[in-house]
């Protein structure tokens, strides 16, 4: 009895926790039908009238191109989650699951790739996408993500942790190496999925590199194109934002409740390893 | 038990071609950047004509640069900050979640989770709200009722750098206690019983056996945020539009090398400050490497 009680009285703590966390969430959501002068009061939760209004020029394309840039987003963000993952798991298997010589230069380059994230290195890549001609093209922002240290870190992991087995079968059977790769990818797809979600999102949130390469709106992802609107004037038209920031989390909540199942059970098994 | 695959002829062209992709990209767009921003690091501040060589000079003007401290000690501050409250914050919620019934846990985690798929830039525009100068949320709800004077958080150099905080404590927080979550689930029954019946309280339970127990996921979560803090440009961007915020209070380093390349056209000084995060990140990293190594070697001894 008394355990259910704390349970209970737990549960209900992490609830307002858990609103607590999300009410700027909520609050975007409804700001995006309010006023100018409405939202920057915060004495007025609900909106007093509401309005689609702001949606509506915001699809009109007044201050940018706002499909056009949700596209861009889903573009760069689904190519780099794949690319990346796939690049990933073929380093990760071979690290992972043979042993050679090298195999531990090949990791510790890994763990260097994981020190130096892409952000140090922006203003050199800026350069040098420019040199191959990617400026201004949503090709220089999604080549350069593929790249991930973590992800061959993760799946060196995931792979040395895999029976070998059913490889040594296929190896008998006479597979090629591509072959066996292949065969072991439904073994770990919850991992796969993991890792493509979580880099589907970084990528969405990149910055600093597509900031500096996509300058034309038509090429722009969407966070630059809303972060570009807020910093234009002085007089941003917020609701506006709001509109569009919460449009924008569309795809993202989408992608998450998809991957979340498979999310758990691939943490949940990597961490007990 | 792998023997029978280790001794195969490497190097094997199969092993080669999965590897070649990842490496070809990792040359083409990690190597070769790196390459080309330590020679920009070596070479004078042109931006339009023949840069000459200046060998180590960027470097040294940096160790004489107040600005370029005060960015260290800003990212520095920021990021021993943010990690302390989110990974607090991170555990108490993954102990809390634990004792919840399974039908609400799963939506709890979920909801939790949600700030983090927020971008950074989207964050910030929010944030912008929630720290307003008068009107905004934490003024109206936290500060004012407890009898303080309102405050203007993103211009008052005594709390900009919070402002950032917060933003990352709230953007992070609900994915870590997700993290911790697992791995505290993934503790063995066994152990946690024989601990109960020798007798150890709630707090040294906590201590000696699951600070150990999940101490790869603890240690795993804590490089993740360091090396995000350090990398960390969306968020303040948005909040400073570029800048560093009043005096400076809020110039991070990512921030100060955008700067010194694209507002102050220098792009070997800018090159300089990008790669002198490595060894500061390097140095954080390992200092986390080897804290629960130290702290937790007589408890694996025993």
């Amino acid at each position: 009895m008394n355990r259910k009680l704390a349970s209970i009285s737990v549960g209900c703590l992490l609830a307002i926790a858990t609103i607590i966390f999300l009410y700027p969430l909520f609050w975007m959501i409804l700001g995006s039908f309010k006023s100018n002068a409405e939202i920057f009061s915060t004495r007025i939760f609900w909106p007093r009238e509401w309005t689609d209004q702001y949606y509506e020029i915001l699809l009109s394309n007044e201050f940018f191109p706002y499909l056009r840039s949700l596209t861009n987003s889903i573009t760069v963000s689904l190519s780099q989650g794949v690319g990346a993952t796939l690049l990933a798991a073929m380093a990760g298997f071979v690290i992972g699951s043979y042993r050679f010589r090298g195999r531990i230069g090949l990791f510790a380059l890994g763990v260097l790739v994981v020190l130096i994230p892409p952000q140090m290195v922006a203003l050199p890549l800026f350069i040098w996408v420019n040199a191959l001609g990617f400026f201004d093209n949503l090709f220089g922002v999604i080549l350069p993500g593929l790249v991930s240290g973590m992800g061959v870190l993760f799946f060196a992991r995931v792979y040395s942790q895999l029976p070998s087995d059913l490889l040594d079968v296929a190896r008998m059977e006479g597979a090629s190496e591509f072959r066996i790769f292949l065969l072991t990818l439904p073994l770990v797809k919850s991992f796969l999925i993991a890792f493509g979600f979580a880099h589907f999102v970084l990528s969405w949130h990149a910055h600093i590199i597509p900031m500096l390469l996509l300058h034309s709106e038509e090429t722009r992802t969407l966070p630059i194109s809303l972060a570009a609107l807020y910093g234009s004037s002085l007089n941003s038209p917020q609701a506006v934002l709001m509109a569009g920031s919460a449009l924008g989390m569309l795809p993202l909540v989408a992608v998450f409740a998809f991957a979340y199942p498979q999310l758990k059970s691939a943490l949940q098994e990597f961490v007990a390893q | 038990m792998r023997r029978s695959l280790s001794d195969r002829n490497w190097p094997s062209w199969g092993l080669f071609w999965l590897l070649a992709p990842f490496f070809v990209f990792l040359t083409l767009f990690w190597m070769t950047p790196l390459g080309k921003g330590l020679l920009l690091s070596l070479e004078s501040d042109t931006l339009f004509g023949e840069s000459t060589f200046v060998g180590w000079q960027h470097y040294r003007d940096l160790l004489a640069d107040s600005r370029y401290w005060r960015a260290v000690l800003n990212t520095g501050v920021f990021a021993v900050s943010t990690v302390t409250i989110t990974i607090t914050l991170a555990l108490v919620f993954a102990h809390s979640l634990r004792l919840c019934t399974r039908r609400i846990q799963g939506p709890l985690v979920f909801g939790l989770m949600i700030p983090g798929l927020c971008p950074p830039t989207v964050l910030a525009l929010l944030f912008l709200l929630v720290f307003h100068g008068k009107e905004g949320l934490l003024n109206r709800w936290i500060v004012q009722p407890l009898g303080f004077e309102t405050i203007n958080w993103l211009s008052d150099p005594d709390f900009i750098l919070s402002a950032v905080v917060i933003q990352a404590v709230w953007r992070w927080t609900g994915f870590l206690a997700f993290f911790l979550l697992c791995a505290l689930n993934a503790r063995p029954r066994e152990i946690l019983d024989a601990a109960k019946i020798d007798g150890a309280g709630v707090w040294s339970r906590f201590v000696n056996v699951t600070l150990p127990l999940i101490s790869p996921t603890l240690t795993f979560c804590l490089i993740y945020l360091i090396i995000d803090c350090f990398a960390q440009f969306a968020g303040s961007y948005v909040l400073f539009g570029g800048s560093g915020g009043t005096n400076d209070a809020g110039l991070l380093l990512v921030t100060y090398a955008y700067q010194k390349a694209f507002i102050g056209g220098g792009f070997g000084s800018g090159a300089a400050v990008s790669l002198s995060i490595v060894p500061w990140l390097a140095g954080m990293l390992i200092l986390v490497a080897m804290l629960p190594r130290q702290l937790w070697k007589e408890d694996s001894a025993r």
